[in-house]
Formats: structure tokens, sequence, C-alpha cells
């Protein structure tokens, strides 16, 4: 897969009215951050650093600041591990990963937008659906019984990142495959940060 | 596919491929903000292989326009009214685009500063921001054209810029400001 | 007079006064939030104990627009008091914006400027 193939034009105009459409839509969908391209540890640092200056500035309950990073971390941490797997050709075909931090509900979301493989699509999907079915307390269990099992086999396949997105958020894990090109989809990850304190 | 209210995500991704956007940031400002904005941007470019002296202008024009965007400070009030700063680029240039919404009335003046400012030459331009230095105290460098100067002389291209009405009393403030990305 | 040092910042630069060496150094970046603030003990020694033959070093890798007021200002100070002050203008030699800053600097100032790649 290219790049041309996936972004389907060659016509890219930067001018002054897709500035303000872009502004738009980052209001109409209500997102805060928006950062593209390659994730390395500096990018994530300077990533969180912008963000808990953000939250700061919004006097975010200290609590709640604490859970939307220790998210955001782990959607980051994915990231970096993940973000070179699907390009067989290496560097030269690599189609970067999409951060983003909104608001939804009141609450903050983070999301993630990355290509993976087409036959990703049924684990991931499984995966989510698993986690998602559990109760507060299953999940805390299947936490658990995930972190044994990731001893023995890749803790990347484990999902043990997912489960933590899911438990300190305190919601469903929302997600969602694109048709990319070829073998590649585009997975979308949605995490929405309760405000609510929960009781631990 | 599934969670219809998600299909933005891979809109927006290839949107962003497309302009070749690299990064954006859309809400409050301050000067903590501002240092964050310079660091992370320093990051990206740094890992985009920019030429040290690209990147250091990159990141002066990229300093004017946070510091421009802090010194209207009313445009925080509401979701609309935030201000954003974006950094794209294509296969000659960088883009910093940085938009933010100002007063009905500070529109003709800073709309006749850019025109001005536009019309003038290298050597014109060093003229004016040298006057600026030697009339103005720091605090009035602040609030003059002197940013907007700076940003022309190290960017050495025009300054695109465009207004765009957001209610009665206020305007959206887009500013484009373009850097070769190779010395010529 | 004791040596005055000020720790470099994210974003303020590192200051020295070193009156045995009679020796001014500003180096790093300079876009504080308040620059009269920061820059304060600088003009205050300049203004009450410099003397001599002071060497001012520059040394910067970014500064703001009110910063490149101040710097003048440091400038024009140090013409006014110490005819016999020198300023030293280090540029980094990828970086012609800094370069022309510096000769800025220098067709404004009548005392001893010098410019430093590096």
């Amino acid at each position: 897969m290219n790049l041309e193939q996936y972004i389907k034009t060659s016509s890219s105009t930067t001018d002054l009215g897709g500035l303000h459409s872009f502004y738009r839509q980052m209001i109409d969908n209500n997102l805060l951050m928006i950062y593209e391209g390659e994730f390395s540890q500096e990018i994530t640092r300077s990533v969180l650093n912008l963000t808990e200056k953000s939250f700061e500035m919004n006097n975010l309950d200290p609590g709640l600041r604490k859970k939307v990073v220790n998210v955001m971390i782990e959607s980051l941490q994915n990231i970096c591990k993940h973000q070179y797997t699907v390009s067989e050709a290496g560097k030269d075909g690599f189609i970067p990963a999409v951060f983003m931090i909104g608001k939804r509900n009141g609450n903050y979301v983070i999301i993630t937008g990355n290509m993976v493989h087409k036959q990703a699509e049924s684990i991931l999907t499984a995966k989510i659906d698993k986690i998602n079915s559990f109760d507060k307390e299953g999940l805390k269990q299947y936490y658990k019984e995930s972190r044994l099992a990731a001893k023995l086999s890749d803790v990347g396949g484990a999902g043990l990142g997912l489960i933590d997105m899911a438990r300190k958020s305190g919601n469903s894990l929302i997600y969602r495959f694109d048709e990319a090109e070829d073998q590649t989809l585009f997975y979308t990850l949605l995490v929405e940060i309760s405000a609510q304190k929960d009781e631990e | 596919m599934g969670n219809e209210h998600l299909v933005f995500v891979p809109q927006l991704h290839r949107h962003m491929m497309q302009h070749r956007f690299l990064l954006a940031y859309r809400g409050p400002f301050s000067h903590d903000i501002t240092m964050a904005m310079l660091a992370m941007s320093e990051n990206r470019l740094v890992q985009e292989g920019a030429e040290t002296g690209i990147r250091k202008k990159i990141f002066n024009v990229m300093m004017g326009c946070l510091e421009n965007i802090c010194s209207h400070p009313d445009a925080t009030v509401t979701p609309e009214k935030q201000a954003m700063v974006m950094l794209g680029r294509n296969d000659n240039d960088y883009f910093i685009y940085s938009g933010n919404v100002i007063q009905n009335s500070e529109v003709p003046e800073l709309e006749n500063d850019l025109s001005r400012i536009n019309e003038l030459n290298p050597e014109q331009l060093r003229k004016l921001y040298t006057d600026l230095l030697q009339s103005l105290t720091a605090e009035q460098m602040i609030d003059s054209e002197a940013g907007l100067i700076d940003i022309a002389r190290k960017s050495g291209h025009k300054i695109e810029f465009e207004f765009s009405p957001v209610d009665q009393s206020s305007t959206f403030f887009a500013m484009k400001t373009t850097i070769a990305s190779a010395h010529a | 007079m004791e040596k005055i040092h000020i720790a470099a910042q994210e974003d303020t630069p590192e200051i020295v006064i070193d009156p045995a060496a009679n020796r001014l150094a500003i180096s790093g970046r300079s876009l504080p939030e308040d620059v009269a603030l920061f820059y304060q003990p600088v003009l205050e020694w300049l203004n009450n104990s410099a003397s001599g033959a002071l060497s001012i070093e520059v040394k910067l890798e970014y500064f703001n627009t009110a910063s490149s007021k101040i710097l003048l200002d440091i400038f024009m100070l140090a013409e006014d008091k110490l005819p016999d002050a020198r300023i030293l203008w280090h540029y980094d030699q990828d970086d012609d914006d800094m370069k022309e800053a510096g000769e800025e600097y220098q067709e404004l100032v009548t005392i001893s400027f010098e410019l430093v790649g590096y």
C-alpha cells in the first residue's frame, strides 16, 4: 500500500480555506488536539506535557486528570509499539497513526487511529467485545488472569493495554474499522473517561 | 464497520494526510502552553529531519504566532472562540497556521498592518523593525505589529490571511506563514 | 561585588554576571513571560555596579520580540555608562536570522560589537 492510494488524491492544496474547514471539523467533533505522524518517546512526552498544561488551565480535577493521562499513556504506547507492523515496505510505505484528544458528553475522550492488517479485525473485535462484556469486578478479574497469561505468551497479544484502558476509563471501548487499501484497515479506537469518581 | 459516529476519525486522518498537517492544537493558550507547543513542534521537526536553520525559523515563527494568540486573551470563552495552531508541509515548504477570534473593532488595524507588511521588501521590513525597536518599550513591542514584522522577516514570504465573521462582535482571524523547507 | 548566576530555564536564558572577570553573559533561550521582570537584575547591575571594560557576551538560540527590545536596552545602557565595554554576539552559523539580528544591533550601537559564528 502507498500513500497516494490511501489518500486517493494528489491535488494537495493547503489553502487558508482548508484551514478554516479543518478548524470547523475540530469544533464540530469537539477535538482539542490532533497529532499525526511517527510516535517516538520524545513526541509522547511532549504530547503529554501539552495536554497536562491544557488540563491545568481548565482546572481539571487532579484525580480525573490522572485518569485521562493514564489512558493517554497507554494509547500512545500502544501506537508506539504497533506503528510499523503493518507496512511490509518498511518506513517508506508507512502510513502514520493519528492521536486525538476531545470531549464528548462533557467527558474527555482519547481517540487513536492506525492501520492494521485485515486479519487483525476479528482478533481485535473479539478482544474488545469480551472486555466490554464484563462489569467492573469481572474486568478486574479478567485483568489478573490476562496478566498471568501474558507471562507465558507475548505481552502485546494479551491486550493488557486495552483492558487497562477500559478499567481506568470506566466505560466500554468504542471501535470501528474502515477499508483503507488491499489488506489493510484503518482501526479507530475511542476511550471515554468518565468524570465521576469511582469508589476504589 | 459499526459506530457511525466515529467515521470522522478516518475522514480527518485522510484530510490531514492530504494536506500534510502534522499537528493541530485547539484550546486554551498561555505561556506554559506556548512552551509545550514549541517543544512539541521542535520534536516533530527533528523527527522530520528538518535542517537546523529551517527548524529555528519555524520555531521563531511559531513563537510569534503563539504570542500573538496569547495577546488576545478573550478568545477562550466558548469552544467556538478557541484559538488553534497547526503545523503542515508540502514538498517544498512548511506552513504554520494560526487562527483566533478577535473583536470586530480590531480587524481594520490588523488588516492594514498585514497588507502594509506584505508590500514591503526585506530591507524596508528591517528598517521598520529597527525603528520600532528603538522607539517602543518591551511591553509596547508585545502589543505592536513588531511580532508580525518579525514573522514576515523570518518567513521571507507574504503572510496569507483571512477574516471570517463569527458573530455580531467577533471575527475569526486565520493566518498562514510559509517557510521554505530548504535553503534557496 | 559578588558573582550573580541565574540558571537557564525552558523559557529564560542563563545569566552570569562575574565582576571579577568583568563579564556579563546571556545564553540560551529568551522568551520569558515577563521580560522586564526577568532582566531587572541585569539592568540594575549595569546601572549601579558595572564599570570599566565590561565584556557582554550574548549567545542565544531563540529570543522573542520583547527580548529583542531588552537586549537593545542592555546594549544602550552599556554604551551610556561604559564606553570601553564590548559586546560579543555569538550565533549558530546555520542560523542566518541570528546573524542578521546581530548585524542590526551592530548598526545601532556605537561601542565595540563583534559577531562570532560558532
